[in-house]
């Protein structure tokens, strides 16, 4: 008796556990970043909203390289570059906001997409010079 | 459906709108009339979610919600220009739905210069862009705030045939001073008129809340 109640428990367990697996799989299946043509959607907003920020990022980040390459503080470098995304989002705003409702009937605010971009570009950022500084 | 209630919105003191109500459901297309500084953008901009109103009762599809724009149902057109000016007019061409295509098509209507950037187009033929990329959007509620504006009378004639048709299976609020083509596409016109909204039948309602002059 123990043991088909202990075999029922396992049982159940296993339907549990592939229920749960089958209901991950089905989120995922409905997570935005999954679903079809998603991804080249999101990477074309990100894109034409990095375009109204890219004079200043660039800029921004050959000025970031140039203080890495003169001090060698990668903590410096990061700490700049998080003070400074607010500073260009103030310097671009009252120019972008024009086109705020492009992106607001696309479903996303302003503010979203410059965090986005943000950590995209950080990203990119570290990827680079994060490898430089092991020469440095 | 969607409906909005109890709205109250006010700059520097002065009330621009009080209580009044809206309700527009899919297959119908409301005209909203009203005199300049009546309200009309401030509502349409309320319900899309980018003007914050002192206080609303906003319900679409007996949810209520906050911010319109956010939950994908709604599209709005606002009165000035908003396409990014980098984009080329066939960029924003390939966005338009496959009926709105075919009709340009149909109509000899495709726009000429594909090449061209947005900044590069005059005002009228930007405006007329923008409203067939609102008309695009895959929301089940379009909000148009003057559509009809510096558009040429051909192109004014093509939106009303693409109003009308969208109106089929959404809703669609729109309002403009250029009234004519709006009576001609709306299947329910309604006048903001001190705070209250009001059911107009025929020009000679327009005529009694003053927003027409009477002629005879």
């Amino acid at each position: 008796m123990k043991d088909s109640f202990t075999y029922l428990n396992f049982i159940t367990g296993v339907n549990n556990f592939q229920n749960e697996i089958t209901n991950l799989r089905l989120s995922y299946a409905n997570f935005r970043f999954f679903n079809n043509c998603k991804w080249p959607f999101l990477v074309s907003i990100y894109w034409k909203f990095f375009r109204l920020y890219r004079l200043w990022m660039i800029l921004y980040n050959l000025v970031s390289i140039g203080i890495f390459l003169k001090t060698g503080d990668i903590g410096l470098v990061f700490l700049l570059k998080l003070i400074g995304y607010p500073a260009i989002h103030l310097i671009v705003r009252p120019f972008s906001q024009r086109y705020d409702y492009y992106f607001y009937n696309l479903h996303y605010t302003p503010s979203r997409l410059f965090f986005i971009i943000c950590l995209l570009d950080l990203t990119a950022f570290a990827v680079l010079i994060i490898p430089l500084s092991f020469f440095y | 459906m969607l409906q909005i209630d109890s709205v109250a919105l006010s700059f520097w003191g002065r009330q621009i709108l009080s209580g009044c109500y809206l309700h527009c459901k899919p297959g119908e297309v409301l005209g909203l009339l009203g005199r300049n500084g009546s309200g009309k953008s401030s509502l349409l901009k309320i319900i899309f979610g980018s003007l914050e109103a002192d206080f609303k009762h906003l319900r679409v599809q007996d949810k209520i919600i906050d911010r319109g724009y956010l939950t994908g149902q709604l599209a709005y057109l606002p009165q000035q220009n908003f396409m990014l000016p980098f984009l080329s007019v066939g960029e924003t061409y390939q966005s338009f739905s496959p009926s709105i295509k075919s009709r340009l098509i149909a109509g000899n209507s495709v726009p000429v210069d594909l090449e061209k950037s947005i900044q590069d187009i005059s005002n009228g033929q930007l405006r007329f862009l923008e409203c067939l990329w609102i008309l695009s959007q895959p929301a089940g509620y379009i909000l148009l705030d003057e559509p009809f504006s510096a558009i040429a009378p051909m192109q004014i004639e093509f939106l009303q045939q693409i109003i009308i048709e969208t109106g089929k299976s959404k809703a669609v609020i729109l309002t403009d001073h250029i009234y004519r083509p709006l009576l001609a596409v709306s299947s329910r016109v309604v006048l903001l008129h001190n705070n209250a909204v009001y059911t107009i039948d025929s020009d000679d309602d327009l005529i009694l809340y003053n927003y027409i002059p009477n002629m005879s």
